[in-house]
């Protein structure tokens, strides 16, 4: 039996039309849908190249993992590579790599991504072949053994291996109390080891369906085809659980805390700081995204003036906020001169933050920091694969598309007011979780 | 002289059209792909100024961002003897303060309108390079107008700049990639050019003369090239580089002589010994044709295939089918001169000797035996897809023009890239992998815990070793950890004690020992004697420096049954020599070891232990000297517990304390009270325990 597939036909919605009027930089069009099955999806045109970038979130990250089972949604996304009903095991990024594509995975606390970037005519490749591994992954054993392997590998080179590796992942479990952010991403070498290939299955089952996930598609694409395409290859496959969203938040904090870490791996002490903040979608989030160009972007910001220039203290420091859908935190990451003490470091941020809080900030630092932003946030939307990401990113984390487009204005409306109370309100001493990694003497182990 | 260059690329790949029908199946039919596109390679526009500066501008008015790269053809090449660093320190100098402003002033000035600033130094170039929005790049302009014409070098601007770039090289030193690509680099080029890296010793040398001199005579507009790439007219750029920088001179800028690389022979190991890395970094390289070589179409077909994705077969071997890795890498640096091969993994410790073994299996094959025909098409169809993706943006279509203009390659190669990859056949992969490639005549670099994979990759290649900083090391301090301790040593007080000592529950001997502190040598010693008599005999003379328990000499005979056992050495501060006979040397033999910080000898670790905070759940690590083998080792020592004791001489509250040896654990109870006299000691593993019985001063 077979049946064409007429776009009329299609249970389209199109959620929003095109704004042709007076496009602001770094806007951009798209056109939402949702298929039957409950998988939303995305379309954006961009014609300046060949080329298309495919974008697909899953809603589950390690905020999901049960207990016992730290670093899972991460393992899984390498089983993703693994093979599915019509695709071999690797074949998956071989056809992409054929194709001239490249192709990637991601995995944070709350969702897991998948992408490709294809010349335009490999769309139709893409499309199936991510289809093929949300309908039906093939999950054997020996694949699961490999890829447990494989992620043990890739967390012995990115953390036991590295310096600050530990003190990375220490600071953000002491940081929570709020269960689901309270473990590390890439997940314990013992939880690693005790975990099964039916585990996957389930995890599968559970997580991997169209109405727990959002498909992005950028660049020379034509609208009506490509939804054609989709509904082709998507629009057969049950539509699997709705997953609700995590929920919960991370309670006051009644004190600092405070941990030393001895890093065997380290030469220059540094010290890793969190400070709790609210979810992405908070209000206050755009005075804190500003307030991380105020005190760490370039070379004129408040702490590299300080630390590194005037003191003389650190030789880098960074910080800024994380995007997450549930509580979140605000990172400062500083290293030490040679010969400098880090606590040296560490009272020097609070001298500025204390200033911030009790002097305020003139009109033209906030200029620069709105102006700052404001490059970062037109560059950072160049490329159809970036332009995927942001339109993933407000349909995830603001649960509003829309304000992929009327989000820099909240930016460009914060005030000096805002900066003094938004500062005064999250960096106090006991909303702080400072980790510092000393290097360790071997004499007194 | 002004000219344009438009490229088209006609990318043809197979042809198909777009399925509309489908099955009511689940599973959908694997698509082919649809009808390619035409790519034409963006415009961009080149010309040349009047004081000799070579301009590239590429439009693209999509956001309104504008950046503007001044790039000089001279980088750490030319790095004078002594003071590598210096070309990278000037590009950084550049905007740390100008005849009117200040380092402060500079940035303030260009991050008020919201603009970034960049510099970067490579072998052989260096760059500023700022990013804005380009209602402001009239500011760009004057902002590198006045770095680049008026830069002043400031004294505390240098100093700080040098005060990272030490810190800048611990960090190096924590990094075990960056230490193997260093090591690499170091043995590939020798004193070729680009074998030149900055050391401490460098960036100390450097001084602000230096930079003004290599400024004036490096940093002119005939040595440079300058990319403006965005939102931007050709015309409205021509105008401002007259007005900004065309009273700039012209200069002679310096050439380097490209000469020095060393050859090589045979295939070596280079292990350079990171002790208790779970990890060992890999690097194996060797020189390769610089950029312009015409061989270049098929040494990067050949390298996609070796290793050069994730569908290579180093990647299908080593991470894919063994899962011994992450990542695995090969590739060809092109450079100006000799370019380097480089392949590359990550692996954890235990697997190193196989995953070595693999690698250079792989790289020999890829010389000695013909691709298949499916490889070949593979890897060709990847890089002529994956050309669009690598000209999306104005900054990548100018990287992949400058590079060209950089490298002194034809710009019609770059027009041309497709159908050149596209020629490549099977014979010419292995040609050129043959010549270009070498598994016999490599430098292996190991970054990893020597102690683990030395003996086990040596059937692969000699090994030469080294400590992490590129220090040779020897043998026998290799596996040994210094300490620095402060030892209490005014526990070790004179006395005379008795111990029982059973096997298997069977009474053995006794155990007599004197602790008395003399003067030797115009130092206070320490001298242990002890001896057993019964079934076994033993005399033992050891002698130990009071302050810090370092050892001054040792006698040690003893006879089991038919076998006689013993040692003898003297010591000065960096070795000890003399000869041992055990079981696995009946015969007497004659050894000669280094020491390292901190290192006792093993009959004093009992002394040691006491001398040092007894706290439960504290662990110590010494350097000691084993009188069986005449060798250093590590033994490590915990302490456990509080618990009562009792033996001929009496009850004892004491502290068990666990000493960790290859040959089984043993067991030391300390008098809790000082100075904690050893009361018992147990060796679980050959059911041998000694008890105090008696003791005096």
């Amino acid at each position: 039996m077979k049946r064409f597939i007429v776009l009329g036909v299609l249970a389209l919605v199109a959620l929003s039309a095109y704004a042709y009027a007076a496009k602001k930089p770094g806007h951009v069009d798209y056109k939402e849908y949702k298929l039957d099955n409950g998988l939303r999806v995305i379309l954006s045109e961009d014609r300046s190249v060949p080329i298309a970038a495919v974008n697909i979130w899953y809603h589950v990250g390690s905020a999901h993992e049960e207990e016992g089972r730290s670093g899972f949604a991460h393992l899984f996304e390498h089983m993703m590579f693994e093979g599915s009903e019509n695709v071999e095991k690797r074949e998956h990024s071989n056809l992409i790599q054929r194709a001239g594509g490249n192709y990637n995975g991601t995995t944070n606390q709350d969702r897991t991504l998948y992408f490709e970037i294809v010349p335009a005519n490999q769309l139709n490749l893409v499309l199936w072949l991510e289809a093929d591994r949300m309908r039906s992954l093939k999950i054997t054993t020996e694949n699961f053994e490999n890829q447990r392997n494989a992620v043990k590998e890739e967390r012995l080179m990115r953390i036991d291996n590295q310096p600050y590796g530990a003190a990375f992942l220490t600071v953000d479990t002491l940081s929570y109390d709020f269960k689901p952010y309270s473990h590390t991403v890439i997940g314990k070498m013992v939880d690693l080891d005790a975990a099964e290939a039916g585990d996957v299955q389930r995890f599968f089952d559970n997580y991997y369906s169209p109405s727990n996930a959002v498909l992005v598609i950028v660049g020379d694409i034509d609208m009506k085809k490509t939804m054609k395409m989709v509904e082709k290859y998507f629009g057969e496959i049950p539509a699997g659980r709705v997953v609700p969203p995590i929920s919960g938040v991370e309670n006051p904090h009644a004190a600092e805390r405070r941990k030393v870490i001895d890093d065997k791996n380290a030469n220059v002490p540094a010290i890793f700081m969190n400070y709790m903040i609210p979810p992405h979608a908070h209000e206050d989030t755009p005075a804190l995204d500003l307030l991380s160009n105020i005190l760490t972007d370039g070379e004129s910001s408040r702490l590299y003036q300080r630390l590194v220039k005037k003191e003389e203290a650190a030789v880098a420091v960074f910080g800024g906020t994380d995007s997450r859908r549930g509580p979140s935190v605000f990172r400062f990451v500083a290293a030490s001169n040679v010969g400098v003490d880090i606590g040296t470091c560490e009272s020097l941020i609070y001298e500025e933050l204390d200033r911030l809080k009790t002097e305020g900030i003139a009109s033209e630092e906030l200029e620069k920091a709105k102006k700052q932003f404001r490059t970062d946030f037109i560059q950072s939307r160049e490329t159809v694969m970036n332009k995927a990401e942001a339109l993933q990113h407000y349909a995830f984390y603001h649960d509003d598309l829309s304000a992929i487009n009327k989000d820099i204005d909240e930016y460009m409306a914060v005030t000096q007011d805002d900066i003094i109370r938004i500062a005064k309100k999250y960096f106090t001493q006991e909303n702080r979780t400072v980790v510092i990694a000393n290097p360790a003497s071997r004499a007194d182990s | 002289m002004r000219w344009q260059i438009k490229k088209v690329f006609h990318v043809a790949l197979t042809v198909a059209v777009i399925a509309i029908a489908v099955g009511a199946q689940a599973a959908e039919p694997r698509p082919k792909p649809a009808k390619i596109k035409k790519l034409s390679f963006p415009d961009f526009k080149e010309f040349e100024t009047e004081n000799g500066m070579e301009v590239l501008v590429v439009e693209h008015h999509e956001q309104p961002i504008v950046s503007i790269y001044a790039v000089f053809k001279t980088g750490g090449a030319l790095d004078p003897q002594g003071k590598e660093s210096l070309a990278g320190f000037t590009i950084d100098q550049l905007n740390k303060g100008t005849k009117t402003r200040s380092a402060l002033e500079l940035a303030e000035w260009i991050e008020s309108v919201g603009g970034s600033v960049n510099t970067f130094s490579e072998r052989d170039f260096s760059a500023i390079a700022v990013t804005i929005l380009s209602d402001y790049i009239g500011t760009a302009y004057e902002y590198l107008q006045d770095v680049l014409l008026n830069p002043a070098f400031p004294e505390d601007e240098l100093e700080l700049l040098r005060k990272q770039a030490k810190t800048g090289l611990e960090f190096e030193l924590s990094s075990p990639e960056a230490m193997a690509r260093r090591h690499l680099r170091d043995l590939v080029y020798g004193d070729h050019p680009y074998g030149k890296q900055p050391s401490v010793e460098s960036v100390e040398a450097i001084t602000r003369d230096d930079m003004v001199a290599f400024y004036k005579k490096n940093f002119v507009p005939n040595n440079m090239m300058v990319a403006v790439v965005g939102d931007v007219k050709w015309k409205d750029v021509k105008k401002s580089l007259k007005t900004k920088l065309g009273d700039w001179q012209p200069g002679t800028p310096q050439q380097v002589a490209y000469s020095g690389a060393p050859d090589t022979d045979k295939t070596r190991i280079y292990l350079y010994h990171k002790p208790g890395a779970v990890q060992t970094e890999i690097f194996i390289g060797h020189l390769a044709p610089n950029a312009k070589h015409p061989d270049w179409p098929a040494m990067t077909v050949g390298n996609r295939i070796l290793g050069g994705g994730s569908d290579s077969r180093l990647f299908m071997n080593i991470r894919e089918t063994k899962g011994w890795t992450y990542h695995v890498r090969t590739g060809f640096a092109r450079e100006r001169d000799l370019g380097q091969f480089v392949a590359r993994t990550p692996v954890r410790t235990e697997v190193t000797d196989s995953a070595l073994v693999e690698l250079m299996t792989e790289i020999e094959r890829i010389t000695a035996e013909p691709v298949s025909q499916e490889e070949l098409e593979n890897a060709k169809s990847y890089l002529v897809g994956n050309f669009p993706l690598t000209i999306e943006t104005p900054d990548q279509i100018a990287f992949q023009v400058a590079q060209y203009t950089l490298l002194g390659l034809d710009k019609k190669d770059l027009e041309k890239y497709r159908d050149r990859i596209d020629a490549v056949t099977v014979e010419d992969i292995r040609r050129v992998m043959a010549e270009r490639v070498h598994s016999d005549r490599a430098y292996i670099v190991l970054v990893g815990d020597a102690t683990a994979i030395r003996e086990k990759v040596e059937p692969v290649a000699e090994v030469a070793l080294f400590d992490i900083a590129g220090e040779p090391m020897s043998l026998e301090s290799m596996a040994v950890e210094a300490v620095d301790y402060q030892y209490n040593t005014a526990l070790i007080e004179d006395r005379k004690a008795t111990y029982a000592l059973t096997v298997q529950s069977m009474a053995i001997g006794e155990l007599n020992v004197t602790v008395e502190r003399k003067q030797a040598g115009g130092e206070n010693v320490i001298q242990v004697s002890s001896n057993i008599a019964g079934m076994i005999t033993m005399d033992e003379d050891m002698t130990f420096r009071a302050k810090d328990l370092s050892p001054v000499s040792y006698k040690a005979k003893m006879v089991v049954g038919p076998n006689t056992l013993g040692a003898e050495f003297s010591f000065t501060e960096a070795r000890g020599s003399g000869v041992v006979q055990s079981m696995e040397s009946p015969e007497p033999k004659e050894v000669n070891f280094e020491l390292v910080d901190g290192t006792i000898l093993d009959g004093a670790l009992e002394y040691a232990i006491v001398c040092l905070p007894l706290e439960v759940k504290t662990t110590y690590r010494f350097p000691v000297v084993d009188s069986q083998t005449g060798s250093l080792h590590n033994v490590d020592v915990e302490i456990l517990e509080v618990v009562d004791v009792e033996t001929p001489a009496g009850k004892f509250s004491t502290y068990k304390v666990k000493v960790k040896r290859p040959e089984g654990d043993q067991y030391l109870y300390f008098g809790k009270d000082a100075p904690h006299i050893l009361v018992k000691q147990e060796v679980p593993a050959q059911a041998m325990n000694l008890e105090l019985k008696s003791i005096a001063n």
